[in-house]
């Protein structure tokens, strides 16, 4: 309880002038390092992370941003900002806390266990998320990441008839991509293992039991023509490494409410495609659905998948409505509220940090109530209210 | 010595020159007007000019005029010394004589006022009620017009340090017990503060209600283009903001967010005051200057009469009436002409 009341006194007045007399005459020494560094964590390892670090940045140590995070999970807003910050730091907000609570004192062997994150638009759905994979892979996790499920949706990229299935279409170039991050991301978990069963692609072509999994993958990289299949065996090979405890499994999909809206892709003569008509979006709702253990799944709904007219609602029922509720449920709800006040005082503390905002008027308090008022408490707004500082 | 018999030759010389300028000028004019030139006065020279030269500029100084150089230039090139060199004025070896020589009357007003103090003190009355010091309803000059005053009345150029010390002193003088000719040497050098003149002192402004609570509040209305909005403003309030039930991102754009902030802000009223506000019509922009004009309305009972001064000369509280101009006949819209044709 101690540090608490510690922290609470230190934030007030101090938090924003760092070499204060004040401080220096406070009694304890742990008190005044609390003062001194309070918008930041130098414990980079989120699985020590608690409630005590709340509201406070960690920076992501730099081979892990280049491992897990650069290739296809950051945006180019975050790249950016990885760049001008010469560091990838989050901030530890509950929702994250939370998650990785019940994570640690989770019983694996149940089957899945599903999370549906949801918030206001930019609200940090996103950073909960890298806060959580961080963990799992500091946990030695395998993350099989989706990052924009509303890609399957929009990028037109070649769409073909599945072999096994008429009524179904296949996305070659998507499950490419799928597959190529997967094995980045993972390749030191994989090495060891082997397929169980033979898969059969089509006539001339299979793939027989007991290669081992980065083969699999790599047949499916270079023979785009049968990459959903492939997507689809790894799908069942996880779930069975799973079942047999030799792997944890973590599921990210991001913006899962595009499972249950219709696409934009065309093929000849066909007219509309629905998402439940495309391969890969059936087989993740396969895995969603399986009573795999050792296996999480972390999806969220998002209002971006939305058309520009239609992004005000944020609530998971009216995202993905009557259908995807059913299909989701069980599952857990955690809600990503925006920024509360000791929140923002701390990301202005870091901007003020990294020099993102220098105009000395904005740096008072006067200034940061102004510029909390103009920004509504919303993470994104609040970033660009800064911009011209 | 010899610099300024130069400068006082070169002075006569351009006086003259000008004199016969305008003499000829003169002529001309009462030749056009067809008035005799010995009967022509200033007044019909400068309507004149106002029929010849007409000029739309807001500055009457900067219009064209026709003046004897007398009224212009000094006639007379004032030597500061005597014949034998000795300078008038007492200070004239510091550079700035009119300035040292009124910091210097204030420092001995204040000694002689000081020591009459100590008198009175010494007879053993009992102090005087509080006065209301000058300080309180006079501001002093400010930078430009302390440099315009030395520049043009006496050609001095003073320095922002010399102003520093000005100010200081002045309120030093200004609160101590003044005599008549105190407070008149001290009126030259200030001009009385806004508060003074109460620019809207009405009953109706100052008036609230209070609800069931026991909270002060008042609504106004705002209007903008073709926007309305009820504004209610809750005294000792924390800074909830609620805008036809969300708060403030009701609005998307920076700047209508910046319309709602600015009367807050000018009145430092920020996390003191709720508002809630319904708004309807108009656009994005349109309501967001509803708003605007609604919230300082609604502010005014809970802020000093200063800031009520401020508010309504910033013209925060007027009704801004740009509204669409009409479409006109002959023309594609308002300005818009149709294309030209040369035939």
């Amino acid at each position: 309880m101690a540090s608490v009341i510690y922290r609470i006194v230190s934030k007030q007045p101090s938090g924003y002038c760092i070499n204060s007399s004040l401080l220096r005459s406070s009694s304890s020494l742990k008190c005044w390092q609390r003062c001194v560094t309070t918008f930041r964590t130098e414990i980079s390892d989120p699985s020590e992370h608690s409630f005590d670090h709340e509201g406070q940045f960690y920076t992501i140590p730099k081979k892990d941003v280049q491992k897990i995070f650069m290739l296809n999970w950051m945006s180019p807003h975050e790249k950016n900002m990885n760049k001008m910050f010469q560091e990838f730091s989050i901030l530890i907000r509950r929702p994250a806390l939370e998650v990785m609570d019940i994570l640690k004192r989770l019983n694996y062997n149940y089957p899945l266990t599903r999370f549906l994150l949801y918030g206001e638009m930019n609200a940090g759905k996103k950073f909960t998320m890298t806060h959580i994979m961080h963990y799992c892979r500091s946990q030695n996790w395998v993350l099989l990441t989706v990052p924009w499920a509303n890609e399957w949706n929009c990028k037109r990229l070649d769409v073909s008839f599945n072999h096994h299935k008429e009524s179904l279409f296949d996305l070659p170039v998507h499950s490419k991509i799928l597959l190529e991050d997967f094995l980045l991301k993972n390749m030191s978990l994989i090495k060891e293992f082997t397929t169980s069963t033979t898969y059969e692609f089509s006539e001339h072509e299979a793939s027989e039991q007991g290669i081992p999994l980065t083969d699999l993958i790599s047949f499916g990289i270079t023979r785009m023509k049968f990459a959903n299949d492939v997507v689809g065996a790894l799908l069942k090979e996880l779930q069975i490494l799973a079942n047999n405890d030799k792997i944890k499994l973590l599921v990210t999909i991001r913006g899962i409410n595009s499972f249950w809206r219709k696409t934009g892709q065309k093929k000849e003569k066909v007219q509309e495609i629905h998402a439940q008509q495309l391969t890969l979006v059936n087989q993740f709702m396969e895995l969603l659905q399986s009573d795999t253990k050792n296996a999480v799944a972390m999806c969220s709904t998002e209002s971006w998948v939305n058309d520009v007219t239609d992004r005000k609602s944020y609530l998971p029922t009216e995202l993905m409505g009557k259908e995807g509720v059913d299909f989701l449920e069980p599952f857990l709800p955690i809600e990503v509220p925006k920024y509360g006040n000791a929140e923002l005082q701390s990301v202005m503390d870091y901007y003020i940090d990294r020099r993102w905002i220098q105009a000395p008027e904005a740096k008072t308090l006067d200034g940061r109530a102004q510029i909390k008022f103009l920004s509504g408490h919303n993470p994104y707004q609040l970033y660009r209210v800064c911009v011209p500082l | 010595m010899k610099a300024f018999l130069k400068r006082a030759k070169e002075h006569e010389s351009k006086i003259n020159k000008y004199t016969e300028e305008y003499e000829l000028g003169r002529k001309h004019l009462a030749n056009m007007m067809g008035i005799h030139p010995d009967e022509m006065t200033q007044e019909h020279i400068n309507e004149a000019i106002r029929y010849l030269l007409p000029s739309g500029l807001f500055d009457k100084g900067s219009r064209p005029q026709f003046k004897h150089p007398k009224d212009i230039l000094p006639l007379n090139f004032d030597f500061p010394f005597d014949k034998a060199g000795r300078p008038y004025h007492y200070q004239y070896y510091t550079l700035l004589p009119n300035y040292h020589c009124i910091m210097s009357e204030a420092a001995w007003r204040m000694e002689c006022l000081r020591e009459e103090e100590v008198r009175i003190g010494s007879t053993g009355a009992p102090p005087q009620e509080e006065m209301k010091h000058l300080s309180e309803e006079y501001e002093w000059m400010d930078l430009r017009t302390f440099l315009n005053y030395f520049k043009s009345n006496h050609s001095e150029v003073v320095q922002v340090n010399e102003h520093n010390r000005f100010v200081i002193l002045m309120t030093k003088l200004s609160k101590m017990r003044l005599r008549e000719q105190d407070v008149a040497f001290l009126k030259q050098f200030g001009s009385p503060k806004t508060s003074e003149i109460n620019v809207m002192d009405t009953e109706e402004i100052k008036k609230f209600y209070v609800n069931e609570q026991g909270r002060k509040f008042r609504t106004k209305n705002g209007y903008r283009k073709s926007a309305i909005a009820q504004v209610t403003v809750y005294a000792e309030g924390e800074g909830i903001l609620e805008i036809n039930g969300k708060g403030i991102e009701y609005f998307e754009s920076q700047y209508a967010r910046e319309q709602v902030l600015f009367p807050l802000v000018l009145t430092s009223s920020l996390n003191k005051v709720d508002v809630h506000a319904r708004v309807e019509g108009g656009g994005e922009m349109g309501q967001s200057g509803a708003i605007r004009h609604g919230l300082s309305n609604a502010l005014l009972p809970f802020v000093s009469q200063q800031m009520v001064n401020k508010l309504s000369l910033s013209g925060l509280l007027d009704r801004d009436s740009r509204v669409k101009e009409r479409n006109k006949p002959g023309q594609k819209k308002a300005r818009k002409q149709f294309q030209w044709r040369a035939r």
